[in-house]
Formats: C-alpha cells, sequence, structure tokens
C-alpha cells in the first residue's frame, strides 16, 4: 500500500512537471508560428561555470539549421546570440554578458543606442544623446535597422539613468525581462 | 586524493545545471575554487600533484565557459603554486584559516581574471567594480554552500589524508 502511494506520489509530479513544460511549449508555439521568422526551439542543457560571464548551452546545433550569429529569444524578449557552434549544440551568450552588443531603442521615445552586457550581470544602453527624452521604466527594444534581431524584440525596462564619464552622452541600466535562472527553452531565429 | 577529482567533477555539475537557479544577484557559487584553495593549502602535498589539480579544476571550468579556453586554468595554476607556497609558512591544520583562505583566493582570482581580460584582450575592466559586484557575493555565498559539503569532503578525502 505504501509503495502504490509512493508510486502514485511520482506519478503525480511527473504528471505536473509535464503539464507545465507542456505550457510553456505551447507559449513558445504560439511565438514561433509567427509570420516572417524561422524559428528553431531548443532546449538549454547547462550554464556557464563562471560568474564573470553569461552563456548557456542549447541542444540544437548546424545541424538544426544554427549558424554563428543568429540571435535568441524567448517570448519574453531577447536572450542572447549564438558565439559558438557545433553539430548537435551550440553556446549563447546572454545579453547580460560583456561580449554581447546590439542596436536598441527606448519604444516611447525612439532614442537610438547600443545595448551591452557588463561585468555585473545587467544590461546598458549607452551612447544616448544628452537631451534625449528617456525615463525610469521606459521600455527598450530592438532596433528596426539592426541586422542581428528582428525589430521590436523587447530587451528589458530601464531602471537606471546616467552620465558617460565623457560627460558627452547618457547611458540607461537595463533589466532584462527575460528571467535567466528560470530559463528552460528558447527559440534560435534562423532567418527573418 | 582521488576524492578530491570526484569532488570536483560533483561540484562543476552542481555550479552549471543546479546553483544557476538560487544565484543571488546573478552570483552562484564558486565551489572549485574553494576545492583548489583547499587542496593546495592545508595538505603537503608536491608542487606537481598540486598544479596537476589546478590544471584539472580549471580545465573543467574553462570546458563549461564562454571564456577562451586556458583562462581559469591559468588562474588556478597561479593561485595553487601561491597558496601552497604560503602554507609553509603557516599552520597547515588549523581550519580557522578557512574563511580568510577562501576570502584571499576569491580575491586573487578576480584580480587575475582583470588583469588576463586587460592585458590579453584589451579590456578595460574594472577590479573595484567587479569586487563589490561578484567577488563579495560570490565570497559568502560559497563559504555558506561550502560548509554544507564540509562534512562529506571531510569523511571521504581529509580523514584519509591526514
Amino acid at each position: 500500500m505504501k509503495k502504490e502511494n509512493q508510486q502514485l506520489k511520482i506519478n503525480l509530479m511527473r504528471l505536473e512537471e509535464a503539464e507545465q513544460e507542456n505550457k510553456r511549449l505551447k507559449e513558445l508555439l504560439s511565438f514561433k508560428n509567427s509570420p516572417n521568422l524561422n524559428i528553431v526551439a531548443a532546449k538549454v542543457i547547462y550554464f556557464d561555470s563562471s560568474n564573470f560571464r553569461k552563456s548557456i548551452m542549447i541542444d540544437k546545433g548546424k545541424k538544426h539549421g544554427i549558424k554563428l550569429g543568429n540571435p535568441v529569444i524567448t517570448k519574453d524578449g531577447v536572450v542572447g546570440m549564438v558565439v559558438r557552434l557545433d553539430n548537435f549544440t551550440s553556446q549563447i551568450i546572454l545579453a547580460s554578458d560583456l561580449e554581447f552588443s546590439m542596436g536598441a531603442k527606448i519604444k516611447r521615445s525612439n532614442a537610438i543606442g547600443v545595448l551591452s552586457g557588463s561585468l555585473g550581470g545587467g544590461c546598458r544602453l549607452r551612447y544616448l544623446d544628452l537631451d534625449e527624452d528617456v525615463r525610469i521604466g521606459d521600455e527598450v527594444v530592438s532596433l528596426e535597422q539592426n541586422s542581428r534581431f528582428p525589430a521590436g524584440i523587447v530587451v528589458g525596462q530601464v531602471t537606471e539613468i546616467s552620465r558617460e564619464h565623457s560627460g558627452l552622452t547618457i547611458f540607461a541600466i537595463v533589466k532584462p525581462k527575460v528571467k535567466i535562472s528560470s530559463l528552460q527553452e528558447v527559440l534560435v531565429v534562423t532567418n527573418y | 586524493m582521488m576524492w578530491f577529482y570526484i569532488f570536483a567533477i560533483i561540484f562543476i555539475f552542481l555550479e552549471t545545471a543546479f546553483f544557476n537557479h538560487f544565484a543571488i544577484f546573478s552570483v552562484r557559487p564558486n565551489l572549485i575554487l574553494f576545492l583548489v584553495a583547499f587542496f593546495s593549502f592545508y595538505f603537503n602535498f608536491d608542487i606537481i600533484k598540486v598544479l596537476l589539480f589546478c590544471l584539472f579544476c580549471g580545465f573543467l571550468k574553462d570546458v563549461f565557459s564562454v571564456g577562451p579556453l586556458g583562462t581559469q586554468m591559468l588562474i588556478f595554476i597561479c593561485l595553487g603554486i601561491v597558496l601552497s607556497y604560503v602554507s609553509r609558512r603557516f599552520l597547515r591544520y588549523k581550519w580557522i584559516f578557512i574563511i580568510p583562505l577562501y576570502i584571499f583566493a576569491t580575491i586573487g582570482e578576480g584580480i587575475i581574471y582583470v588583469l588576463i581580460q586587460n592585458i590579453f584582450f584589451e579590456r578595460s575592466l574594472s577590479f573595484f567594480y567587479m569586487f563589490w559586484r561578484i567577488l563579495i557575493w560570490e565570497a559568502a555565498y560559497s563559504l555558506i554552500i561550502f560548509f554544507i559539503f564540509f562534512g562529506p569532503i571531510k569523511k571521504c578525502a581529509i580523514d584519509k589524508l591526514t
């Protein structure tokens, strides 16, 4: 009786897990069906071992049509970019990694800047003109003219605004919308 | 001694697959660094054994990281050499040294990382920014987690060596 009870509990846990996975995949699928986007869905295998770098490994690679530099997103927004490629796996640097950069803009005011990662794990929207209209809470999205990412993909929200050391431009600290710690599935955009 | 290698493999899997879900300010514990510091400092091992272990741990870290292969190996080798040299001038079996030892190793790791990045990759990383944003949290988090694993490590590895 005890054994049966335990077995039932395990089955219930598995079902709950499967239900959650199903929900996540359905959400991803709705995004995957967007027109003009060729997308490959992939699972996250592991995260970077170093606290100084932010990267993930996914279970899809060259054989699945992924190329170097392909953008990686989720339904919430930008995740990062493919930097290393194997036949069946790819390594992605996250938007918060210090080597990452992309063109981005403030959605409300169209102020254009360069989004890059930082050592601490957040993002910075840099090289904004001093007179640009940037406010805390503004949404940052990818640029139309940007060749790396499809236009209008959400990156995150402005949490702080400061002046650069040079004093000639300002930068905004952006909190990425995608929660990295709970990242399990991602979408690699192979063509758009 | 083989147990230290086994713990290194266990720790790398924990760091890359488990602790990411429990990151504090996007920082995870660096248990491998603890193992390297511990191995180099507390046992009167031959320098070759220390270097081999540091190389192995550095290799594990490098394989699971997007950074250039060899960065962590170099960091761990430098730390291993310094710590095994320093350990000859201290009382090795005083466990009171664990906390300052780990803080020293964490700061050392940060300094060497910044030097490697700034000299070889022409970046302009700031050690002080890294210290307040990453290293201080990494040290505190690792110390807490390491004490959880200290029991099994002591039983499997330390008791057999001392």
